[in-house]
């Protein structure tokens, strides 16, 4: 399972790369245990402000339904709109098909995120 | 599958198990008004309905039928108010009948019961081409359920907005059923005059649902309402509710008319009246987007891995209730599948030029009638636009009840008093006349009308 070293990761199997805004998707391993995926959709409004670890989108596959949950705390930016019409690119390429950007609003949450080594322990336990 | 009852040793460690003594004590959270006393329950339990000692074969057969001779068979019907006396081929009786369609659900194992899934299939077709919209479910309960969960979909595509807009007259029986199903979701429910919908938007409103036909037999100009709330708010979404589905054969489709969601009353198509249900409602989208939000069932069909052939397969399944479980919008896991396989013979059986025929003398027979009552000193028609198969006529003060009565005299079953739903429509009558109800039985209500006046 790939786990790029440039990221930072949750438990809940976000991965989270820190630019001007969070930029934030699911990983390698979270799209393998989905399967093929169909739709996402449920992002709360642009613009709106949102919590760690509240649902920013919901993930149908061909087998489950599961909740994208935010890394960190702010103001949600931007969603990727390109994800309506080729939800499967999260499979093929996860690092890629980013989710949604967050400004964040409390840096101290960064600390809380997992390091690749820490995410790919968790995976492994 | 066989069928194959608790033994009362079984029944007895199911209740040790839940702790608590007996049967009647199970069932003690039923309102003690609509409970039999206990001492008739606890006979019923002891020894079933039958009694102590059973019946014969014959004595419950003479028992059913001095029973069913209690009911009253009219002649012919002029009421409908939701539920319509359509002639049904025999066709549909004899091949529901068959036993692999004997089931009220979609199947367990769906994918093995191929045939069931093609008739599903074929339902969805035909609803798609009958509304004009892209995708319809494999349906729902009745018209009064699909508006509800069409409303539940509206919701999802805006969390924050609470009005509901009704434009017609809307079903009591329906407006009872949302308010009742969505009373948790603190809706406000405005109804207007079609022409008024402009006037009363802002920015509180989730969904205008336009009632076509409505309660009162009106055809609305569906796509005139679409456009202008569009034009105006292109996120409210548009629903229309279609109170009779044989409406749809000759009438401008939703899909045409630009509404997001139809949903609707198919029990015309095929389903007896049976005492007001079971129904088969149906519920359609004209998006992708409000695809994902459908409650029920979808069939889809995809080509088969080895060879050219075709197999169908339930699909998008992860929208729905089993998967979902607590973030589903619905609670609708199934569909209502043997009325569901009725409409799709039924509607195979006429074949859209015997669907347009059926509607059109509908029309026919509905605009003779209202032509004869409107003729007739003291009977107005409350209908300001052109009606399907029902209208409204205010009939002289309490002649309702005179005409009531002088029906049932002549086995007829006269048209429904709108004065005992609301007090705002005393006087008022709703008449349905369908290809059923020849001339001389319609002239027969107009000698009754006339004499009910004087």
């Amino acid at each position: 399972m790939s786990v790029p070293d440039d990221l930072k990761y949750t438990k809940s199997h976000e991965w989270v790369r820190i630019e001007d805004v969070v930029v934030m998707g699911i990983t390698d391993h979270a799209q393998h245990e989905l399967t093929d995926i169909v739709y996402i959709d449920d992002y709360p409004e642009i613009g709106s402000e949102i919590t760690k670890g509240s649902v920013i989108a919901v993930i149908e596959s061909v087998k489950a339904v599961a909740e994208v949950y935010a890394p960190v705390s702010g103001i949600l930016k931007e969603v990727n709109g390109d994800l309506e019409n080729a939800p499967e690119s999260l499979n093929a390429a996860p690092y890629d098909a980013w989710i949604a950007k967050i400004e964040p609003s409390n840096q101290e949450e960064f600390d809380e995120l997992l390091s690749p080594e820490a995410y790919q322990e968790a995976l492994s336990s | 599958m066989d069928y194959i009852p608790n033994t009362d040793e079984d029944i007895q460690i199911m209740l040790k198990q839940v702790g608590v003594r007996d049967l009647v004590d199970l069932f003690d959270t039923v309102p003690q008004e609509i409970l039999l006393d206990d001492m008739q329950a606890r006979k019923i339990l002891k020894s079933g309905f039958l009694g102590e000692h059973g019946m014969t074969e014959l004595e419950l057969k003479s028992m059913a039928a001095g029973l069913a001779s209690r009911n009253k068979v009219c002649k012919s019907i002029f009421q409908g108010a939701g539920c319509y006396w359509h002639y049904i081929p025999a066709s549909v009786d004899y091949l529901v009948s068959r036993g692999e369609f004997w089931t009220s659900y979609t199947p367990y194992q769906a994918e093995r019961s191929q045939g069931y899934l093609q008739a599903i299939f074929e339902y969805q077709s035909m609803i798609t081409e009958l509304t004009g919209m892209k995708f319809s479910n494999a349906s729902l309960h009745d018209g009064a359920t699909s508006l509800v969960d069409a409303i539940i979909m509206a919701q999802s595509q805006n969390k924050k907005r609470t009005t509901i807009m009704f434009a017609g007259k809307i079903n009591p029986i329906y407006m009872t059923a949302v308010a009742t199903a969505l009373s948790p979701r603190g809706f406000t429910y405005k109804h207007v005059e079609p022409h008024q919908v402009i006037d009363n938007l802002d920015e509180s409103v989730l969904a205008v649902i336009a009632c076509s036909p409505d309660f009162f037999g009106n055809i609305l100009d569906v796509e005139a309402i679409a456009r202008a709330v569009k034009e105006r708010d292109p996120n409210i979404i548009v629903i229309q509710c279609i109170a009779e589905a044989l409406s749809l054969a000759i009438l401008k489709s939703p899909g045409a008319a630009g509404v997001d969601i139809a949903v609707g009353e198919a029990q015309s198509l095929g389903i007896p009246m049976s005492f007001g249900g079971p129904s088969l409602g149906f519920l359609a989208v004209a998006d992708t987007k409000l695809l994902h939000k459908m409650p029920g069932r979808i069939v889809g069909a995809t080509r088969e891995i080895a060879g050219d052939g075709i197999g169908f397969t339930l699909t998008l399944t992860a929208r729905e209730q089993h998967i979902r479980r607590e973030k589903s919008l619905s609670n609708i896991c199934s569909n209502e599948a043997l009325n569901m396989l009725r409409a799709v013979i039924h509607v195979a059986a006429l074949g859209a030029t015997g669907l347009v025929q059926a509607a059109t003398i509908n029309v026919k027979n509905a605009n003779y009638l209202k032509h004869q009552i409107c003729q007739l000193e003291g009977f107005t028609c409350m209908n300001d636009a052109s009606t399907f198969n029902e209208f409204v006529i205010k009939v002289p003060e309490s002649a309702g009840e005179r005409i009531a009565k002088a029906c049932e005299a002549q086995d007829l079953l006269g048209p429904l008093n709108l004065g005992t739903l609301n007090l705002e429509w005393k006087d008022m009558m709703l008449f349905c006349t369908t290809e059923m109800n020849d001339v001389a039985s319609m002239d027969r209500l107009v000698n009754i009308c006339t004499e009910a006046s004087s």
